[in-house]
């Protein structure tokens, strides 16, 4: 039952320095991270201690909550470098990587013969399983809940977002393997979307339920599409995967091998050449920054796209999530009047003496300014345009700094995650951190009822 | 540049004080801050709270305008002077003479307003030590729109510290109210001094004191009127 899906209720973000479709292969990084913070409330159990050699697909640590969530190295080399935050929090694990990958070898598999309790081991055991996402809670999926069903978005309608048709170019096979797996694990439908006009190989695939939509932002967000295909309700778990990282899922049962390589788009306004790369989860981003060159000094690194991304800084190390580096000129400078003289380089969804709206194809270069001070919220009820899902978003952002877990379970927490609230950061006039508001609800929530 | 570095100097010299408020409001008006985003949402839309006041100030501006030019014809219609206007658009309405009287009473209520308003703002700010708040830059433009033309000063003032302090800082300030600060300053005085507030001639600057000119005249029906003044033609 496909359901096309039509979002009026959006903002196009468009910005100088899209990444160029031509791919280049990044200099091989000497050292790669995984930083445990990518993976929100789970803390690592290490199986490697410092020093000791490791396979490229080899378990590095394990979740302490469910020892059956493994987390595999994304390359061969020797795990240098054990950081630890206060309590001994570990904070990032440093591998040595040598000059080529030997594989651990997770043995060839087709998805067709298995059961579906064999699927889910094979992807705990391998490492594959934190690639799987769940709502609510937006963490790695509690492998012994069923879910009603799995979404994968097929369009990335961010600013400078990578093309997912261009990145997943020639990786149909991976693709529909991973999506014959995944349809054993759930007894509802795969739950794809996909641009209405778009020639995405994505639209070909079997074993799902296919949608489509337009492409104003965020259409191409998960989230969105829950919201408008298949909403959540109170005791109900829905998974989610991210487009890129089916291909490597994909590629284990194809090939027995836990291959964290991936496509990464370069982009943002400072890049000198923003194009495509492909590189592996936890590589050093310095390798791919410094071979396209950058236009500006005083910038910043952002791993992600520039509304959910993290900042990082050139020396660290791709998001185990990302597919995307973003560089964007830091904005900590005065402008003189800032407040009140007519903007013609800055995106505003309003008309406040803002003159983006008359240039609907601009591409505009954002710095990282705020473009003014935090204050409380104030409702102009410019949230609400920008906001398509089905939830009062002032309400229970409110919610969840007043920590009403009834009032938040009320307004559909149990639906969103972070990046669904970037739209509402973006515009909102009191420079409110929503997402991090949304994640600390989130959080409170998964401690006090999840 | 130097009067923007010897601002960001003193910035930093203030910085954890308790005048940073005070100081930050003078240069935030200056210049849009040199903040950054840090996680979440690297980039941010051009709009922020002082923008959009100040939308609703620059809107609020042709009526207050208008309310000058009131001011002035309806006191001028009062004492004689100006023939009642035919048309929105006609010069009884729209001359200099309005402007100058209106503006004469109006003007007094505006600087009051704001100023008394901002002191109130500026004072809390130090106190709480949160940056002051563009709230006020509305309610102080829609004060002298809601009251009396002829109100007393110090009537005003005390009106507004009550509305400023019971109507919104005491919930904690803008976005935080949960009363209009600018109708709990009009409910205070309608309270507070009703003969101010009441009546028709309250509207019109001077209309209290004009004396010997009657409201109303009183007398027999139309029925008794008729007859003395008419004819007995158009009689039954």
């Amino acid at each position: 039952m496909s359901k096309d899906i039509k979002i009026k209720k959006g903002l196009a973000i468009r910005l100088k320095g899209e990444a160029d479709k031509s791919l280049s292969n990044a200099p091989r990084s000497r050292t790669f991270a995984i930083r445990p913070s990518d993976f929100h409330l789970f803390t690592p159990k290490l199986v490697k201690k410092e020093g000791e050699k490791i396979l490229a697909g080899e378990t590095l640590f394990y979740s302490k909550n469910n020892q059956a969530i493994t987390f595999s190295s994304p390359v061969s080399g020797t795990l240098t470098k054990i950081e630890r935050g206060p309590k001994r929090v570990i904070t990032g694990l440093t591998i040595e990587a040598d000059q080529k990958d030997t594989f651990k070898d997770y043995g060839v598999k087709s998805p067709e013969s298995l059961s579906s309790q064999e699927i889910k081991d094979h992807l705990l055991a391998s490492g594959c399983w934190p690639f799987v996402k769940q709502r609510p809670y937006d963490v790695i999926a509690n492998p012994d809940t069923a879910p009603k069903a799995i979404f994968i978005s097929g369009l990335a309608t961010g600013a400078l977002d990578a093309d997912l048709d261009f990145v997943l170019q020639g990786k149909q096979k991976e693709v529909q393997t991973a999506i014959t797996a995944l349809s054993k694990l759930t007894d509802g439908a795969i739950h794809l979307t996909v641009a209405k006009d778009s020639a995405s190989m994505l639209s070909e695939m079997q074993h799902v339920v296919l949608h489509k939509t337009n492409v104003l932002h965020p259409a191409g967000n998960v989230g969105t599409q829950i919201n408008k295909i298949d909403p959540i309700n109170k005791g109900e778990t829905v998974w989610t995967v991210a487009a890129q990282d089916l291909v490597i899922i994909g590629e284990l049962f194809l090939t027995g091998k836990y291959n964290a390589e991936r496509i990464v788009a370069l982009a943002g306004s400072c890049v000198k050449a923003p194009k495509y790369y492909k590189t592996r989860i936890g590589s050093e981003v310095a390798t791919m920054i410094y071979d396209s060159g950058l236009n500006h000094e005083n910038v910043r690194v952002i791993s992600g796209g520039v509304l959910s991304g993290d900042t990082i800084s050139p020396k660290q190390h791709l998001g185990f999530y990302h597919n995307a580096v973003t560089v964007i000129p830091q904005g900590d400078d005065y402008e003189f009047f800032g407040w009140n003289k007519p903007v013609f380089n800055k995106i505003s969804p309003s008309r406040a003496l803002t003159f983006s709206w008359m240039q609907p194809n601009k591409e505009f270069e954002l710095n990282t300014n705020t473009n003014g001070e935090h204050r409380a919220f104030v409702v102009t009820g410019n949230y609400e345009e920008v906001f398509p899902l089905d939830i009062y978003p002032l309400q229970i952002l409110k919610a969840c700094l007043v920590k009403d877990l009834d009032a938040m379970e009320a307004l559909g927490m149990y639906e969103v995650a972070p990046e669904d609230f970037a739209l509402t950061e973006f515009v909102c006039v009191s420079k409110q951190p929503h997402q991090q508001i949304i994640r600390e609800g989130l959080d409170l929530m998964y401690k006090e009822i999840g | 540049m130097g009067l923007k570095q010897n601002l960001h100097t003193l910035k930093m010299k203030y910085k954890g004080t308790k005048m940073a408020p005070a100081f930050n409001a003078i240069h935030t008006f200056l210049y849009l801050p040199n903040e950054t985003t840090h996680n979440g949402t690297h980039i941010k839309a051009a709009d922020d709270l002082k923008r959009t006041m100040n939308m609703v100030i620059m809107s609020l501006v042709p009526c207050l305008l208008f309310g000058i030019f009131n001011a002035g014809y309806q006191y001028n219609v009062q004492t004689g002077d100006v023939t009642k206007a035919l048309s929105f658009l006609s010069t009884e309405f729209w001359n200099f003479s309005n402007f100058t009287i209106g503006a004469w009473k109006v003007l007094p209520l505006v600087v009051v307003s704001y100023g008394v308003g901002l002191i109130v703002e500026f004072i809390f700010a130090v106190i709480k030590g949160h940056e002051v708040e563009e709230g006020y830059l509305v309610t102080g433009m829609l004060v002298p729109l809601i009251v009396p033309v002829d109100i007393p000063l110090w009537m005003l003032s005390i009106a507004v510290i009550f509305g400023v302090v019971i109507g919104k800082e005491v919930f904690g300030g803008t976005g935080m109210n949960i009363l209009n600060p600018a109708l709990t300053i009009r409910a205070f005085l309608f309270f507070a001094y009703p003969t101010w507030m009441s009546g028709d001639k309250v509207w019109v600057t001077g209309a209290v004191d004009t004396v010997g000119q009657p409201d109303a005249i009183s007398g027999e029906t139309i029925l008794g009127h008729w007859p003395k003044t008419m004819g007995l033609e158009i009689g039954v």
